[in-house]
């Protein structure tokens, strides 16, 4: 019925390395692998075919399920600078998605690390850019923190979790249901697993010096003096997102935030609102 | 074994996928889809890309894909709303990648796997290109027409019968050309209800399949580890038998 295998040389099949760049409709993708802390993690260009923006994104995602119901809103983010002419990476940290590593295990210097290798892997990809770190829910943390290492001029924050400490405490404790949406209700249950929320495990390190990761955070910010702005809806629900620095550019956006909501188009709205306006000022 | 990244060219767009490489000799190839929930391909805590990693360690080339509207293979699928319409897109795009896939493997056979609506996905695939199929393995795979499709439309080519509970017929359709190739195998739970019900109808038909069940347990949401620990465990101790049957010792 089938036939029998062959020699080792006959059976290797063709490489899959040449086939992670794909061009068209104006744009230039690229998918990979980089290495970040000896761990290899999952990356995304977008870019325009011929860039005629000089700025790029560093799109730092959020953590676990938030990362997951949120990716359509990462994604479309990177898209739309993409075709205004920049380029935008988006990235899986160590243990989550694509990315090898274990969630459980990694601290906030490991995230924090991913964040600036991917903005090296993008600008070693697409160089001569300005690079924005531009961080969603939990990933705004991150954003802060790689700012910092990086000295980047520019932050834009999505719905913001500026104490990371705290929202990994509040994770291993809630038993909140997540946000309406497709999945069933019984589904990531929470509170079923002890170390788990969604799904996902809660790094133990950083639970256990989460008032540090606050603080770090919070230096971070204190420490920042070029331009910020903030995008979000009314404070999240049952999760403390920390005080927003006062010196950013706030764009309020109608509605109230909820942990696990979905696709996000209110917030896509105003961030590609957001962009519009970034790209015109960068053009002139 | 070794992670690539793709992005695979079809008449819509770039799907976006991973395909774990064997280091030594590729045995097989095998497509691994998930079910529809986020985060589909990795699947949560990356439960899909752990076992695409052990199968590679097995020699089995494996691919995994962006469903349309997710992850990489946005923009596709945007402003397409209803399950058959999302289905029939999901269709049109893993039947082009497994063209692509299969142009790859040099001549290699092809497992069809998948979970929920991936597994249905795995059979539709499976049963639309039987010359490739080396087996299918569905994991509490959606059995009844969706919603939206001919059947529920009414449409009298699909010749379904008028209780809405059954089989739709595609599905016995599809594993029927599939029964000489290779072995199709469906993991359910116990307590699984949506596909246990329609087992002993699904076995009355006497389609060649093997049903295994995980005693006491549901196992469709896959979303904590002891679920996740039977599924890996199971699917890659039946692959692992199908291999040594494909390629027996001596």
């Amino acid at each position: 019925m089938h036939d029998r295998f062959a020699t080792e040389t006959q059976c290797r099949t063709r490489p899959w390395s040449d086939a992670g760049t794909w061009l068209g409709e104006g744009l230039r993708r690229e998918v990979f692998y980089f290495p970040s802390r000896g761990v290899e993690l999952y990356g995304s260009l977008y870019r325009a075919a011929e860039t005629t923006l000089p700025f790029g994104l560093v799109v730092c995602g959020s953590w676990g399920v938030e990362a997951d119901r949120s990716d359509p809103l990462v994604r479309s983010v990177a898209l739309k600078t993409a075709r205004l002419g920049g380029a935008a990476i988006v990235f899986h940290y160590p243990g989550y998605g694509d990315s090898f590593g274990d969630s459980a295990a990694v601290g906030l210097a490991d995230l924090t690390q991913a964040a600036i290798d991917a903005g090296a892997e993008a600008e070693r990809r697409c160089p001569g850019r300005s690079w924005t770190f531009a961080g969603f829910m939990f990933g705004a943390a991150i954003a802060c923190l790689a700012q910092r290492r990086a000295a980047a001029d520019r932050l834009l924050l999505v719905q913001p979790v500026l104490r990371p400490g705290s929202y990994f405490r509040w994770l291993s404790e809630t038993s909140q249901l997540l946000a309406p949406g497709p999945n069933p209700k019984a589904m990531m249950e929470p509170g079923t697993t002890p170390g788990m929320a969604y799904g996902y495990p809660v790094p133990a390190a950083i639970v256990k010096r989460a008032e540090d990761a606050d603080a770090a955070v919070t230096a971070a910010l204190a420490g920042f003096d070029g331009e910020g702005t903030i995008i979000r809806h009314e404070a999240a629900r049952g999760l403390d997102p920390g005080p927003m620095p006062t010196t950013f550019a706030e764009i309020d956006v109608a509605g109230v935030w909820r942990f696990g909501a979905q696709n996000h188009p209110q917030l896509a709205r105003a961030a590609a609102e957001w962009l519009e306006r970034s790209a015109r000022e960068g053009s002139r | 074994m070794t992670d690539h990244a793709v992005l695979i060219p079809t008449s819509e767009g770039p799907v976006g996928g991973i395909v774990s490489q064997p280091d030594g000799t590729d045995r097989a190839g095998m497509i691994l889809l998930s079910g529809y929930g986020r985060p589909a391909r990795s699947g949560i805590n990356s439960l899909w890309a752990r076992l695409a990693r052990r199968l590679a360690a097995m020699g089995v080339v494996v691919l995994r894909v962006d469903y349309s509207r997710e992850g990489e293979t946005l923009p596709i699928g945007e402003g397409v709303s209803g399950q058959a319409a999302t289905t029939d897109l999901d269709l049109l795009l893993l039947d082009q990648a497994l063209r692509w896939f299969h142009g790859r493997l040099n001549g290699l056979d092809v497992f069809f796997a998948g979970a929920c609506a991936g597994g249905r996905i795995a059979i539709e695939l499976a049963g639309a290109n039987p010359g490739v199929a080396a087996g299918t393995f569905a994991i509490v795979p959606s059995l009844r027409p969706p919603v939206g499709s001919g059947h529920a439309r009414g449409d009298s080519k699909a010749s379904a019968p008028d209780d809405p509970d059954a089989i739709d017929p595609q599905a016995i359709e599809r594993l029927r050309a599939v029964e000489d190739r290779g072995p199709t195998w469906i993991l359910t739970g116990e307590l699984d209800d949506f596909v246990t019900d329609l087992l002993p109808p699904l076995l009355a038909t006497e389609v060649d399949l093997e049903v295994e069940s995980v005693p006491g347990l549901a196992i469709h949401f896959l979303d904590q580890p002891v679920l996740q620990e039977q599924v890996e465990r199971r699917v890659t101790n039946r692959v692992a038998r199908v291999l040594m049957e494909r390629e027996p010792l001596g």
